[in-house]
């Protein structure tokens, strides 16, 4: 119970630290959204053919390039959250001099994690809440009703990302330049995840990984649910993906970050950057 | 928690490594080569309940080490650390749920958030109970002086407030033992003053407080027992009084003489007269510290010597004997070189 209140202060602190600059709120909403979705959409509606994207209909079944590219979204902001809100910022709170004390408490460290998993899920929520606002308002984004189907792949999804954080938290604590890292593995992991487009459509030699990904299971299970898409592999096989990597993803995760807690405790770094 | 001592360090030792070992070299098991740096060297310390007491010594003297490796924020390479009776090596959690530090000040509070925001997260993060949360951290504001502005942004505080603030945090887990690394470093003299009311009144709760510092004054009027580090050894632990007396001199004479020759004659002839904790030259000027019993005696003296060498005195300085004094006596340096 302890932990859990630990939990919950930790998101409320970061909600309240973020809600504090009102640039950083609208940015939670327009980055996404000029960064990602309205340039996939704009480019995927430029090579439509008299209004049908052909290509995308021939590719998985459907002609809804504003679904598919707003559930990308989804997706893509969920692997955002891992990288920035999770791990990154863990990475921002060492050079701000705020982790220390943080550390210095009987908090368990994979409950700080944990914590600041859920400030960086209600941002993610709120911002896909506007997005999808926006997309319905102006981009005609409609999804079937079956697409509360897809609600287990999220949650697996969101504790599979949540492994991955931990992984990313070790990585960050430990290397001098986090910036560079987590820009350039969060681009990959989006692409090797199939926000933007379908996985199938990777060299040959990145679809391996992108077979090892929780979150590429995850993609096609939502948009399957929402959109009607042909599935990459049958569903049911697709959830015991799914299942099987945040199985792995999850303990890996928490391993690697109790290993670079130890390494800095011997280390002393704690306090450097 | 067992009765016994707040504080039990035997043999701790943290040895550093230079440079990094590559994954080439891990994978080949080549010898570990690379250059060691032993911070501290095997310490033996204890801190009795109910004590403040101070860790003194330069920078890079090996208390911040110290005091990390006693918070559970570093692990030390051997030796054994064990605080309010519990290890820190096998229960470092139950260390931190017990132990209120105050490590690295204005730095470590949120400052988009106000000090009650701040105080709140923290009392969640110290497993405070929630009905007590409020009470608790109101007191630690009262107690802070720090009341009043509760509500403020931390950025809107002067870095004295921060460090008040910073030290409230500390009182949240209502600890019997607070660590405090340096707490009024950069502060103006009146902060500086504030700060270590509150430090008394911490002992006056019974608690027990262990702290840094490399001002020698301070470290004079708070401390019950102080450990003069150096080069990560202690090198005398007493009480501030008990110290002092161990140069055995009643006054600290400090000279600046102009002098054009060699200085060696001149030294021995002021060591017959007292003793010579220490002695400088740059280019024409000879600074030199004297321990003696009576200044009155030595200073007449002082300047024959001077006049029978060609040197002249420029300048005197007759102070009373203080831990710098004590600290130059055993190391030969003085405290902030």
């Amino acid at each position: 119970m302890d932990e859990l209140r630990a939990a919950l202060a930790i998101a409320r602190k970061d909600i309240r630290n973020v809600s504090r600059y009102r640039f950083l709120v609208a940015s939670q909403i327009f980055t996404p959204l000029y960064q990602g979705v309205l340039p996939a959409l704009l480019f995927g509606a430029s090579f439509a053919v008299a209004g049908h994207v052909v290509g995308l209909e021939k590719t998985i079944g459907t002609t809804d390039l504003a679904g598919f590219i707003f559930l990308g979204g989804v997706m893509s902001g969920l692997v955002a959250t891992a990288f920035w809100s999770i791990a990154m910022s863990i990475r921002n709170e060492m050079e701000a001099g705020t982790l220390e004390p943080t550390w210095l408490t009987p908090t368990s460290r994979a409950v700080i994690v944990l914590g600041r998993a859920l400030g960086g899920l209600f941002w993610f929520a709120f911002s896909q809440i506007a997005i999808f606002g926006i997309g319905i308002a102006f981009f005609g984004l409609r999804f079937r009703p079956e697409i509360v189907l897809a609600l287990p792949a999220v949650a697996l999804a969101i504790v599979a990302i949540i492994g991955i954080a931990y992984l990313l938290a070790a990585v960050v604590l430990l290397i001098k330049e986090a910036n560079f890292f987590i820009d350039c593995t969060n681009f990959l992991f989006g692409v090797a995840s199939g926000v933007a487009f379908r996985v199938i459509l990777l060299p040959g030699v990145l679809q391996p990984i992108a077979f090892a990904l929780p979150t590429t299971y995850a993609m096609d299970l939502i948009r399957q649910a929402g959109l009607g898409t042909r599935p990459l592999l049958d569903p049911a096989l697709e959830y015991v993906a799914l299942v099987v990597t945040t199985a792995i993803a999850y303990p890996v995760g928490l391993w690697a970050y109790r290993r670079a807690d130890r390494r800095i405790r011997r280390l002393g770094t704690i306090n450097q950057y | 928690m067992t009765a016994g001592p707040a504080v039990e360090v035997t043999g701790l030792t943290k040895v550093f490594e230079k440079g990094r070992r590559t994954i080439w070299q891990r994978l080949r098991r080549e010898p570990d080569t690379r250059e060691k740096f032993v911070a501290v060297k095997g310490i033996d310390l204890r801190v009795e309940r109910g004590e403040i007491f101070g860790v003194l010594g330069p920078n890079g003297a090996g208390k911040t080490t110290t005091l990390r490796m006693l918070a559970t924020l570093l692990e030390p390479t051997s030796g054994d650390v064990r605080i309010l009776g519990i290890d820190v090596k096998t229960h470092p959690r139950e260390v931190r749920a017990n132990l209120g530090a105050m490590l690295s000040g204005e730095r470590s509070l949120y400052w988009k958030l106000t000090a009650r925001e701040n105080l709140e997260y923290f009392a969640a993060l110290y497993h405070v109970p929630p009905k007590e949360a409020t009470a608790r951290i109101e007191s630690a504001l009262v107690a802070v002086k720090l009341a009043d502005r509760a509500d403020d942004y931390v950025e809107r505080y002067s870095t004295g407030m921060r460090q008040r603030l910073a030290l409230a945090r500390a009182l949240l887990p209502d600890p019997p033992l607070v660590i405090l690394d340096e707490p009024t470093v950069g502060l103006d003299p009146q902060s500086a003053r504030d700060l270590r009311d509150r430090v008394r009144e911490l002992k006056r709760q019974g608690r027990t407080v262990l702290l840094t510092t490399h001002y020698m004054e301070e470290a004079d009027q708070l401390c019950d027992r102080i450990a003069i580090i150096d080069h990560g050894v202690i090198v005398a632990l007493d009480t501030p009084a008990a110290l002092k007396r161990r140069i055995r001199a009643g006054e600290v004479v400090t000279l600046e003489i102009a002098l054009t020759g060699d200085d060696a004659a001149l030294l021995a002839r002021l060591g017959n007269a007292a003793s010579i904790a220490r002695s400088e030259r740059h280019n024409g000027t000879l600074a030199v510290t004297a321990h003696c019993a009576s200044a009155r005696d030595f200073v007449p003296a002082a300047f024959d010597a001077a006049r029978s060498e060609g040197a002249t005195i420029q300048h005197v300085e007759v102070v009373p004997v203080s831990l710098e004094d004590v600290f130059i006596s055993l190391t030969g340096r003085a405290l902030r070189e």
